[in-house]
């Protein structure tokens, strides 16, 4: 049916070899590392010097309430937002302007589980931003450096 | 003051056809442009006038439509004489003051030329970016760029609109620090006052000020008519406070305070309020205080500091002044010191909580972690190899009446928790797929002070338990480029394999501080995790399969849809439960079920965004050996920001889904609910707002919300009415009650948002895709 | 200078008209006049003598760029007042200069132009007004000022 592994038997190769990274948390914030692992794992070498810049935009997590009531568990819903865009480095011309990437999950809390609260929602945190780090991966894989502007 | 000028001499043209849409004002301001050149310096004056003179004395006096150019200064009048050192002119027959951004007109005027001063007589001015505009019998800028107007009016409304305005006999606008002061301010409507300030500060930008503290006023089916009047004290440019007297008929008199500090590393915030005799509880004490600090010693280095306290468990279901307000279910006490490195992340805290749970018995108090100290480090190698270590060392304690029957033995304790958690693994993920064997120790050691006598007789004090926790994830992406619906998609299929062992142990006798276990989630089938806490170690023998298929857009790469199944078959019952309920596991319980069940439910969950604006998003739990769901969801949303907001919701969840709780809060019935809200901006002035969350089992609705937004170009009234079920913290549905509530909230735009609470809080939880700064939104000067 | 009045008059110019019963006469072609620090340079200057003999009125029209040219020092240390105009009359006996017409007059840093500038040399006040006599000009008159704190000829 057509299906063949990604990356082998003339899938989309990734068009970009080499891309700068300019993140706004700033190179330790765990987003930018993920970003920076899938890029590698792609086969993509991040250095300042190379002619495409992925600039991401501050991350931003916000939260709110699925279950109505205070009884028992409820079910809070976060959504990662990740603003970014590619740029090539000597004229700053935009391949991506103004994108923002968003994705939320789940997780459950409770009034008796305080203490602990705070696990689920970093645990949660850790997937989503693995998530985005290969959405934008997906995103990167179909663009064409060709059509800057 | 004197009266407003008509709005031709205000600089002000309002639209014609080339209105843009959804503006709320007739017109705007047009600055027009320099009547004469500006000279080559910016000290040079140039003029230009019907006559000029220059007496012997060095004086030169021009006449005759007179205009003086300096820098980005202009000024107009019928006759300018200036001194002989040139620093000063005095104007008179009708005086026009234009700067960048302002325009003053006036009788006459006297402005300093080499500094900043000037001073203007029956003034009419008007600040073209702020788009505020008013009159004074005198109006100064003093030395320090501050504006002075005394017997002043001041408002954003449109010229020759007399809507609201602030009149007051001296008021001073520091616009570097974007805040103005009054003294004898009376805010008028239509020209008749309608409040009074003997002082007062309010801001005329968006920056750190709250905003203009405004009365609230709400009326509420328990408390009555709820009034409250914030009044703003000035202490310094960094520390400031709000002192709110507060008076509801149902309960009496309170005061509330605020006050915030600023300084360079660190900021800080105290709130409180207390109302001595709440005639509703019998004349009872009601207080609440609330207080929070962050610091940083050095960028890698920061504090927090929290403590919060309330009289009782329905102080915010009383008091609360917003939704968010009000759904406060716990009070943090909190030190914390934060050092987080490139490679290690150490804290130590002292922590606890105030649970604010109706029917709280000691059995429901969280124990206080005095203190927990933590490490935390991460190494990564080239190749995919990492190591990880956890640790925590955490002194638990809590102040409970030990032999309170409902206290479980495994709780009546106190004591000290070492855990160790190494952890090794190897990730490699390569564009198509990955592979993730990762093998973890956890390794806990108590010291423990069992206080449940009889029950925990045979104890030990010294327990300690070392457990491995092994896993193997891995998954591979397929893809194909597809046509489908009639346009080119890049279509991925994404087996997933995962498998986790956990051998058990016996942990019965092991306390349980801040463990729980943890309902079946999607996370949940690919992390080995039963618990969420370190006091038990779920044993867990299971292999989850799933698959993921995603629609991506192949011009844009921009996923459109992504269908994904997963679920877990379990090689071994789940022996290891939450100590609460160990004694409640009999056979025909959904726990025992839950726990020896040889597959968990299929899970299916679909994210699909159908067009720019409709999207859906389902998630099924469908449980093939009792064929039943056990819990669902989907919804359906539509987005046009600035126009509509639509969302329809189901919610399905099987009685005991979540068999965790203790009696109050196990739902004893199928919940079944029907959401359905909306934001709808009828007209660039009028917007309605709704909710109707209705619950279909016991059929009655849960929340019925209703708002009507009325939006103008300077101000804005938004009234809330809701009617909502208070479940009491219990999921019996017997002791629920009905509150009803009016919420009237109104917004001088310019001078903040104001109202209950301000605006925030009443629609963005309730109905999704709504932000609340969209009420009274400033769209800026054009608008 | 307040002395110049009392200093020799020189005036060169490539012609002399004279006639003696009304006492003018009339210098015409790159016409020179000095007294003292005051110097006048013009196409055609016109005297006119009082009856006791001495100058009573100088009318001077025409120059390089079309107007006429006079400057004069008002004090040893001060900056030159010059000016400019189509038409420069200079009173003696009140030591008072009309600029007509195109009229430009630069003292100390400040610089007035209009149509008709009248200035006083030993009291230094100036008049400046627009239309009137003036010959062209939108009748207004326009200022330069200098800050006294930059006095000391900036704007040259």
């Amino acid at each position: 049916c057509g299906f063949h592994l990604r990356g082998t038997g003339g899938g989309h190769q990734l068009p970009f070899s080499r891309l700068a990274l300019n993140a706004a948390d700033g190179p330790t914030n765990p987003l930018t590392r993920q970003v920076q692992q899938a890029l590698n794992s792609a086969g993509v070498v991040v250095e300042d010097s190379a002619p495409w810049r992925l600039n991401m935009g501050p991350e931003s997590f916000d939260e709110r309430e699925l279950t109505y009531g205070d009884a028992g568990i409820q079910e809070r819903q976060m959504t990662l937002t990740l603003p970014w865009s590619l740029q090539r480095r000597d004229d700053n011309a935009y391949l991506v302007s103004q994108e923002s990437l968003s994705l939320s999950g789940t997780f459950y809390t409770s009034s008796d589980q305080l203490l602990t609260r705070d696990d689920a929602r970093n645990q949660l945190r850790r997937e989503l931003r693995q998530q985005a780090a290969r959405r934008l991966i997906d995103r990167l894989q179909n663009l064409d450096p060709g059509d800057a502007s | 003051a004197p009266q407003p000028l008509p709005a031709d001499r205000l600089d002000w043209q309002a639209w014609g056809s080339n209105r843009p849409a959804g503006s709320l004002c007739r017109g705007r301001y047009v600055v027009p442009n320099y009547e004469i050149e500006a000279g080559d310096t910016p000290e040079t004056i140039r003029s230009e006038s019907d006559r000029a003179g220059y007496a012997g004395d060095g004086v030169t006096t021009l006449a005759g439509e007179v205009v003086l150019r300096r820098g980005n200064q202009q000024l107009q009048a019928q006759q300018a004489t200036l001194n002989e050192a040139r620093s000063n002119v005095a104007l008179s027959g009708g005086v026009t003051y234009r700067q960048p951004g302002l325009l003053v007109r006036g009788d006459d005027g006297d402005v300093s030329l080499d500094s900043d001063a000037a001073s203007i007589d029956q003034a009419h001015y008007v600040a073209h970016e702020q788009r505020l505009r008013g009159d004074a019998a005198r109006l100064e800028r003093l030395e320090d760029g501050r504006y002075r107007f005394s017997d002043a009016t001041f408002t954003t409304c449109e010229p020759q609109s007399r809507l609201w305005r602030l009149a007051a006999s001296d008021i001073t606008l520091d616009r570097e620090n974007g805040y103005g002061t009054a003294t004898h301010a009376r805010m008028e409507i239509e020209e008749v006052p309608v409040f009074y300030w003997p002082w007062l500060r309010f801001p005329i930008d968006d920056r750190r000020l709250s905003g203009f503290l405004w009365p609230s006023v709400s009326h509420s089916s328990d408390g009555g008519l709820d009034y409250a009047q914030p009044y703003y004290l000035n202490l310094a440019p960094n520390y400031d406070a709000t002192v709110t007297p507060r008076f509801v008929t149902g309960r009496g008199a309170a005061l509330g305070v605020q006050t915030r500090y600023l300084f360079e590393e660190d900021a800080g915030q105290f709130e409180g309020n207390y109302l001595p005799d709440d005639n509703e509880e019998g004349g009872d004490k009601r207080w609440f205080v609330n207080y929070a600090h962050d610091g940083r010693f050095d960028a890698r280095t920061d504090y927090n500091l929290r403590y919060g306290a309330a009289s009782d468990a329905d102080y915010f279901d009383d008091f609360g002044q917003t939704f968010d307000e009000q759904q406060t279910d716990n009070l943090e006490r909190l030190a914390r010191l934060n050092y987080s490195g490139t490679t290690w992340n150490l804290q130590a805290r002292a922590r606890g909580y105030q649970r604010l749970d109706d029917n709280d018995s000691d059995s429901d108090k969280p124990f206080y972690e005095l203190p927990a100290l933590t490490a935390s480090a991460r190494w990564d190698q080239p190749g995919g190899l990492y190591q990880e270590f956890g640790s925590s060392a955490t002194w638990f304690w809590r102040d409970v009446d030990y032999d309170d029957g409902s206290i479980i033995p495994e709780e009546s304790v106190t004591g000290t928790r070492l855990h160790l958690s190494p952890a090794a693994g190897y990730r490699r993920s390569p564009s198509w797929g990955f592979v993730e064997p990762r093998a973890q120790l956890l390794a806990t050691q108590y010291d423990l002070d069992w206080r449940g006598d009889s029950r925990t007789a045979g104890f030990d004090s010294t327990p300690g338990r070392a457990l491995p926790v092994l896993s193997v994830d891995s998954g591979l992406v397929f893809e194909r480029d597809a046509t489908i619906f009639g346009s080119d998609w890049r279509q991925t299929l994404e087996p997933r394999l995962y498998y986790a062992y956990v051998p058990y142990t016996d942990q019965s006798e092991l306390p349980q501080f801040d463990t729980r276990e943890q309902p079946i989630s999607w996370s949940q089938l690919w992390s080995p995790y039963r618990f969420s806490g370190p006091d038990r170690v779920g044993d867990i023998n299971k292999v989850s399969y799933g698959l993921t298929s995603r629609f991506l857009e192949d011009d844009s790469g921009r996923q459109r849809l992504a269908l994904s199944l997963g679920q877990s078959y379990y090689f071994e019952d789940r022996d290891v439960v939450d100590a609460r309920f160990d004694d409640r596991i009999d056979e025909q319980s959904n726990l025992y079920y839950f726990h020896h069940r040889n597959r968990s439910p299929i899970i299916a969950q679909a994210d699909w965004q159908v067009t720019d604006r409709w999207s859906v998003s389902q998630s099924l739990f469908y449980d093939e050996i009792r064929n039943r769901t056990e819990k669902a969801s989907s919804y359906l949303s539509y987005r046009d920001e600035d126009q509509l907001v639509l969302n329809l919701g189901y919610r399905w969840q099987v009685a005991d889904f979540d068999p965790f709780g203790d009696e109050d809060e196990r739902t004893s019935y199928n919940r079944e609910e029907f959401d359905s809200s909306f934001a709808w901006r009828v007209t660039p002035a009028v917007s309605l707002l709704g909710r109707y969350l209705y619950d279909q089992t016991n059929s009655r609705a849960l929340e019925k919300l209703a708002g009507v937004r009325f939006n103008d170009c300077c101000y804005g009234v938004q009234l809330a009415w809701r009617e909502y079920i208070d479940d009491r913290d219990t999921a019996r549905i017997g002791d629920d009650e009905t509150e009803r509530g009016i919420f009237l909230s109104f917004i001088f735009k310019g001078l903040g948002s104001v109202g209950s609470g301000g605006s925030s809080g009443y629609f963005a939880d309730a109905i999704p895709g709504v932000r609340d700064e969209d009420f009274g939104a400033w769209q800026g000067p054009n608008y | 200078l307040e002395s110049d009045r009392n200093q020799p008059i020189n005036i060169s110019a490539d012609a002399l008209e004279i006639s003696d019963q009304d006492g003018t006469a009339v210098y015409t072609g790159a016409v020179e006049v000095d007294q003292g620090s005051m110097q006048l340079r013009a196409n055609r200057v016109e005297l006119q003598r009082a009856e006791s003999g001495g100058l009573s009125q100088m009318t001077a029209t025409g120059g390089e760029d079309g107007r006429a040219y006079i400057e004069q020092r008002p004090a040893p240390d001060d900056p030159l007042a010059r000016g400019w105009g189509n038409r420069i009359v200079y009173h003696a006996g009140e030591r008072r200069v009309e600029l007509i017409g195109n009229a430009e007059l630069h003292q100390g840093s400040d610089i007035f132009t209009g149509g008709y500038v009248e200035y006083f040399l030993d009291t230094r006040r100036v008049n400046a007004r627009g239309n009137e006599q003036s010959e062209g000009g939108d009748g207004r008159v326009r200022m330069q000022l200098t800050p006294a704190g930059q006095q000391d000829g900036s704007a040259q």
